[in-house]
């Protein structure tokens, strides 16, 4: 016990007599290691906010669309209504049009369910089902310049001439699901009404929510819709987040293939340093071995250099690496693209435990190998050599 | 009658150098040294005398031939029995010192003892406290880094760390070939005290006061040794009665904690009950030695 504490202490001032050296591979190895934890914020961030629109958007509720993503007909709702279990069927019509000339997506819902899909910011709600007055999620009317009480103008392909709207509220909805379903465009949501008219859908619906009673009925209710239309594609909230999952998944494997990279090149960093400092040590392993030293205290000796090192730069990775993630998430994001993405700054252990651990392996793995040459060099020739 | 402390039996050392060349560095050599020899070994620079010393720490294995150190055949011990074995039966002192430049003074005697676990942190630090002081290495310099010590201090170090785990004998290839003429005077003086109190040297040296002083002188040439007479007369201790006097007493202290250290140890069962007696057997012919 004490021969390996007295061991670690020499290791360890051997890093501190190389301080140079020492901090460039520490350096190093922080670098890997901080561009690891940032993405790990980064997509931390992300899925927690897919999660929260999904679950902002959609609630408990069951999502119904016709196989082909054809609109359906407004019928469809009755029928749902009078499934058991079923508190209501919202119809909603979805398209795409022209707002003060820029690409925009248009949500049209009943007018005393729009306050159920977004949070309302500033404003009000749309007073009645054939006023022309429409919502806009804060992010669109910021870019388009527009506030409370502006008019816009909405263009779609049924109505060639445009139609003038009054924005009377700003909302919250934006960010992620935007970027997912409306890309760079703007979203407005108006009135289900509205949405017939300008859209050329009456009487029809591109989608409809089904909010059940109580979510412990919803499986049995997504059956029971499941078994009579047949015709129908009926997916939950669950689903939807299942597909989403799948493309994080997907981002998650691009950051962490990237981040597999950086850490290789860290390692092989590491490998270089410990490498270095043997062969400055040969003769001094030497010695070692002249006074007992075993070729396994040795090895240690090495080893626990190499680990060092990795928790080193492990560390300062991670302090970097949060502050890099706090900087794109909070700064960068919502800035560098033309849709705005506000992530959470999410603070959790995990980014900084997986940092120190791959770190802290990665330097073991890369100080192994030239650590077991340090313990088999055979103590005359480590004595000779000058 | 005991082993001997080191016997090496028709050894020869051969260096293969690519193909057709081949160093013949030993030839038969045999050679028997005893405990408490003071030996030199003098010769041309290329005779063989580092490699013999290497062969005679384990530290490299002949090419034929039998060493016995205390007894123990180390030829067929493998790596990791050397190194076990080098660790409690051998002290190196080498001409560039060899210290190991993270550690103080201090810590340089204590790491053998630490490596060898017989010693707990306590006794170790006692012990390269005494060894220090028994070398004539000055307190004040103990938590100096080897780069803060003079060539003649560093020495001294390295003869203390040599002696760290009781070896069978210390090996020193010239240990005085890098001082100057003050401080090679006190390293000769440490030798031939320590010698005095029953430690078995074998120095190869240039240096001829030093070979003067040792009991026995070999000669090696071309890979074959040669032995003078053995001298009955030895050169007195350039050193005065007062810190003789000094210096035995710091022996005995030595020779106490040595004993409580194998009491301990044969107490939780670290050694067996032969080892135990040898240890003390050879504590007590030590005392016997410096209370003469
Ligand atoms: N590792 C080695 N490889 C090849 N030849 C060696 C090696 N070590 C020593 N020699 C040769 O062996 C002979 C004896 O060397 P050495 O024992 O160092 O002599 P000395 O210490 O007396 O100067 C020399 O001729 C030397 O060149
Ligand atoms: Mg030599």
């Amino acid at each position: 016990m004490i021969t390996l504490l007295y061991l670690t202490r020499y290791a360890l001032r051997d890093i501190s007599s190389k301080k140079l050296r020492a901090g460039l591979t520490i350096l190093g190895i922080s670098i890997g290691i901080a561009s690891l934890v940032s993405l790990f914020i980064v997509s931390l961030g992300m899925r927690a906010r897919v999660e929260s629109e999904i679950n902002t958007l959609l609630g408990s509720s069951i999502i119904v669309r016709t196989r082909n993503s054809e609109p359906m007909s407004i019928y469809v709702v009755h029928l749902l209504n009078n499934i058991p279990g079923v508190e209501r069927a919202v119809p909603v019509i979805i398209g795409s049009g022209l707002v003060e000339s820029s690409n925009a997506f248009i949500l049209a819902v009943p007018v005393e369910e729009i306050k159920s899909f977004q949070t309302i910011l500033s404003g009000s709600g749309v007073s009645s089902p054939n006023a022309r007055e429409c919502l806009m999620p804060e992010e669109s009317a910021k870019k388009l310049r527009v506030s409370v009480n502006s008019t816009v103008r909405i263009v779609t392909s049924y109505m060639q001439e445009g139609v003038t709207f009054k924005v009377v509220g700003l909302s919250e909805i934006g960010g992620l699901f935007q970027a997912a379903l409306a890309g760079p465009a703007s979203v407005v949501v108006m009135s289900l009404e509205q949405g017939e008219r300008i859209l050329n859908k009456r009487g029809l619906a591109d989608m409809i929510l089904v909010r059940v009673y109580n979510s412990s009925i919803m499986s049995s209710v997504v059956n029971a819709i499941r078994s009579t239309y047949p015709g129908l594609s009926v997916s939950t909230e669950e689903d939807v987040l299942k597909q989403s999952q799948a493309i994080l998944d997907t981002i998650d494997a691009v950051i962490f293939t990237i981040s597999a990279i950086s850490i290789i090149v860290a390692g092989v960093g590491t490998m270089n340093t410990i490498t270095m400092s043997i062969r400055e040590k040969i003769r001094e392993i030497g010695v070692l071995k002249s006074i007992g030293a075993s070729p396994l205290q040795v090895l240690y000796i090495f080893l626990v250099e190499g680990i060092m090192l990795g928790l080193l730069g492990g560390l300062l990775g991670s302090a970097l690496g949060m502050g890099l993630g706090y900087v794109i998430v909070v700064y960068l994001l919502p800035r560098i693209f033309r849709f705005q993405i506000n992530l959470p700054f999410i603070i959790s252990y995990e980014p900084v435990l997986n940092g120190l651990i791959i770190a802290v392996s990665a330097s073991f793995l890369s100080s192994l190998l030239p650590s077991w040459n340090a313990s088999r060099i055979r103590p005359v020739e480590a004595l000779r050599y000058e | 009658m005991s082993n001997p402390a080191l016997e090496c039996i028709d050894v020869s050392k051969t260096y293969v150098m690519g193909r057709d060349i081949e160093v013949k560095a030993l030839r038969n050599v045999s050679l028997t040294i005893r405990k408490g020899d003071f030996v030199s070994i003098v010769g041309p620079s290329g005779s063989g005398k580092s490699t013999l010393l290497h062969i005679a720490g384990t530290l490299d294995r002949p090419t034929s031939g039998r060493v016995l150190v205390d007894g123990v055949d180390v030829t067929k011990l493998s790596e990791n029995q050397l190194s076990v074995f080098r660790k409690n039966k051998i002290g190196f002192v080498f001409q560039f010192f060899n210290l190991l430049r993270n550690l103080s003074a201090l810590e340089n005697v204590m790491l053998p003892m630490l490596l060898s676990k017989r010693y707990t942190f306590k006794e170790a630090r006692l012990k390269a406290l005494y060894l220090l002081k028994l070398v004539g290495f000055s307190e004040d310099r103990l938590r100096n880094p080897p780069s803060r010590l003079s060539g003649g201090q560093q020495q001294k170090v390295a003869i203390a760390r040599a002696l760290a785990n009781n070896p069978a004998y210390i090996l020193a290839d010239e240990p005085t070939g890098n001082l100057d003429v003050s401080s090679s005077t006190e390293i000769i003086a440490t030798f031939k005290l320590l010698n005095s109190f029953g430690n078995t040297i074998i120095i190869v040296t240039h240096n001829v006061e030093l070979a003067r002083i040792t009991n026995r002188i070999l000669f090696m040439k071309d890979g074959q040794i040669f032995e003078e007479a053995p001298r009955s007369f030895l050169e007195g201790l350039p050193i005065d009665d007062e810190s003789i006097r000094l210096k035995k007493q710091v022996q005995l202290d030595l020779l106490k904690l040595e004993r409580e250290n194998v009491e301990r140890l044969f107490k939780k069962r670290i050694i067996t009950g032969e080892t135990y007696e040898k240890a003390l057997k050879s504590i007590e012919e030590k005392e016997l030695i410096v209370k003469q």
